[in-house]
């Protein structure tokens, strides 16, 4: 089954458009949000309150385990000052913000940025979302497995720095990156990170079948409208338009049809947006699945978050679409985000 | 194009280069790849193009011989590389058989037969031989943090050192905990290295460069 997107004029009511208003959203944006987010006002108050304070209430940092033990890390960071907060990732922490009660100690400490200490620049840690963290841990990547791993979309590393530290710079990895513009920082923050195991391809994920390497695990971290994002750029509010969402949503397809074909039978797919919309998300899985029945692709339970939509509109997804994971920040302090899980049988 | 250490030559200077950082005995563990970096451009297509100039600024910050680009003339002339390790064979041969644009973590490069360290080649020294039997610097903290803002290294900064520093040496710039935070080049020799009020060491390359020169939008994703 094909789904056809539909231009959006549907939903539009008084209270949407009274909330479009309010937080300066276009209206088919709030219809739409009102439709699949849990406590969607609640959420606009949310971003409006990051972007009116220009701080956001969450960062996150991922300790590099190929050059520091998280718990070392932990307690120089503490020393000069900083609250760090565990979270369900190990080594992933949450850098907490100070309140007013508290401001004393900011003065004390005269904290500088956590993306300036020598310990940032050292490699030590990656400034790195919590969500972007749990998609990577979703691959099942164990350190003495000598596996191949493809990242379809790779700058700035993130996630590439991630994954090579989970192999313990063992076995290898294929990074691709479309925009050559975008490979020198990929290739920064894997060396200030220390990682060998990466080759980086200047190539379109869609065109990794070229290379005629087989995969055990792939990262799809698919090009998105970045709605998840709203938090970290107030701009989005008002810049994109339906069609993006179509665009990204036909290069989104495009992408993991092409990863489907270079995994290995028994491998992993994680497929992850930071985008709220369900055609970017459920929609593109649904019809990866649904197209290709031959292949037996199996949408298996991601860990956290609230599950995904089994149907949207008129839309009527596979009921296993359940299985994946939707993060908010108003809900769980995170980027707003998609995460599924495939599995080649 | 990457390919592996193929000649005498190649295998001698980077032999030596071990040897005299007193990790020569990893040398043969490394899976150690070249890519020669004496390839006309004229010949590159647009997205190479595009790539190169790019990675200009971010190489000028990262190596530790800041020169001119030389002519594509010059670049026919020179057998200059850099060095690369990977982190199995399978990597360095597949680097070798698809040409990607980057594989593995350099280390340094070799121009005119001479090896020149980078910082991943220093972090490389400190975990291997933690003798300090090698020309270095220790910093006090508030010189260590001058350097991470490309700062030159004033005489009086210096709380310890290798005992033999020539005039015109490179060196390995450690803070007060022993990590590395750059590469400098001595001015003058061990008995005048720690002179008060005087630069006696250059930073030709430190952590702390590329982010003061290059604002990265990526970074926070």
């Amino acid at each position: 089954m094909k789904h056809e997107i539909e231009y959006p004029n549907f939903f539009l009511n008084e209270y949407s458009k009274n909330l479009a208003e309010k937080y300066g959203y276009k209206d088919w944006m709030i219809s739409r949000f009102l439709k699949f987010i849990p406590n969607t006002e609640i959420l606009l108050e949310y971003i409006e309150n990051i972007n009116i304070n220009k701080s956001s209430d969450f960062e996150y940092i991922r300790t590099n385990n190929l050059k520091i033990d998280s718990e070392i890390l932990k307690q120089r960071l503490v020393e000069k000052g900083y609250i760090l907060e565990d979270t369900l990732l190990n080594g992933v922490f949450r850098i907490k913000k100070t309140t007013s009660a508290d401001s004393t100690q900011i003065k004390k400490t005269n904290l500088s940025s956590i993306g300036s200490t020598l310990e940032y620049l050292k490699g030590y840690y990656y400034i790195q979302d919590l969500s972007s963290c749990l998609a990577v841990d979703e691959l099942e990547i164990n350190e003495n497995d000598c596996i191949t791993v493809l990242d379809m979309a790779a700058s700035p590393g993130g996630k590439t720095t991630f994954i090579a530290q989970k192999m313990n710079n063992k076995g290898n990895i294929i990074a691709c990156e479309p925009n050559p513009k975008r490979i020198p920082s990929l290739i920064f923050n894997l060396s200030r990170c220390n990682v060998k195991n990466t080759s980086i391809f200047n190539i379109s994920g869609e065109d990794v079948e070229k290379l005629s390497i087989k995969f055990d695990r792939i990262l799809l971290d698919a090009p998105c409208s970045c709605e998840g994002i709203l938090t970290k750029d107030k701009t989005r509010k008002k810049s994109r338009s339906f069609k993006d969402i179509e665009i990204c949503s036909i290069k989104q397809k495009k992408l993991i049809h092409s990863a489907v074909q270079v995994l290995k039978a028994n491998g992993i797919m994680v497929y992850c947006t930071c985008s709220f919309a369900p055609e970017e998300n459920e929609m593109v899985i649904d019809e990866l699945v649904r197209n290709n029945k031959e292949s037996d692709i199996e949408i298996e339970p991601v860990k956290y978050g609230i599950n995904g939509l089994t149907e949207f509109a008129n839309y009527q997804f596979m009921k296993e679409l359940k299985n994946t994971k939707r993060l908010y920040p108003h809900i769980h302090n995170t980027n707003g985000f998609f995460i599924a899980k495939l599995r080649k049988k | 194009m990457f390919k592996v250490v193929s000649t005498k030559e190649e295998e001698t200077i980077l032999k030596r280069a071990f040897n005299n950082w007193g990790i020569f005995e990893i040398y043969e563990k490394l899976e150690i790849i070249l890519r020669s970096i004496n390839k006309k451009s004229s010949s590159s297509s647009s997205s190479e193009n595009e790539y190169r100039k790019s990675m200009q600024s971010l190489k000028n910050d990262n190596f530790v011989s800041i020169e001119k680009i030389p002519s594509n003339d010059d670049r026919e002339k020179t057998r200059d590389f850099e060095v690369y390790i990977c982190s199995n064979k399978q990597q360095s041969e597949l680097a070798i058989k698809l040409q990607p644009m980057n594989s593995g973590l350099i280390i340094g490069k070799v121009k005119n037969k001479k090896f020149l360290p980078n910082i991943n080649f220093a972090e490389l020294i400190l975990r291997n031989n933690p003798k300090l039997n090698y020309p270095y610097v220790i910093l006090e903290n508030k010189g260590a943090n001058l350097v991470l803002y490309g700062r030159d290294i004033m005489g009086n900064s210096i709380i310890g050192f290798f005992r033999e520093i020539k005039e015109n040496q490179i060196l390995i710039i450690l803070n007060q905990t022993k990590e590395v935070i750059g590469i400098g080049r001595s001015k003058y020799n061990n008995n005048l290295i720690t002179q008060k009020d005087k630069i006696t060491i250059d930073n030709i390359q430190d952590i702390g460069t590329y982010y003061l020169k290059k604002e990265n939008n990526y970074m926070l994703v």
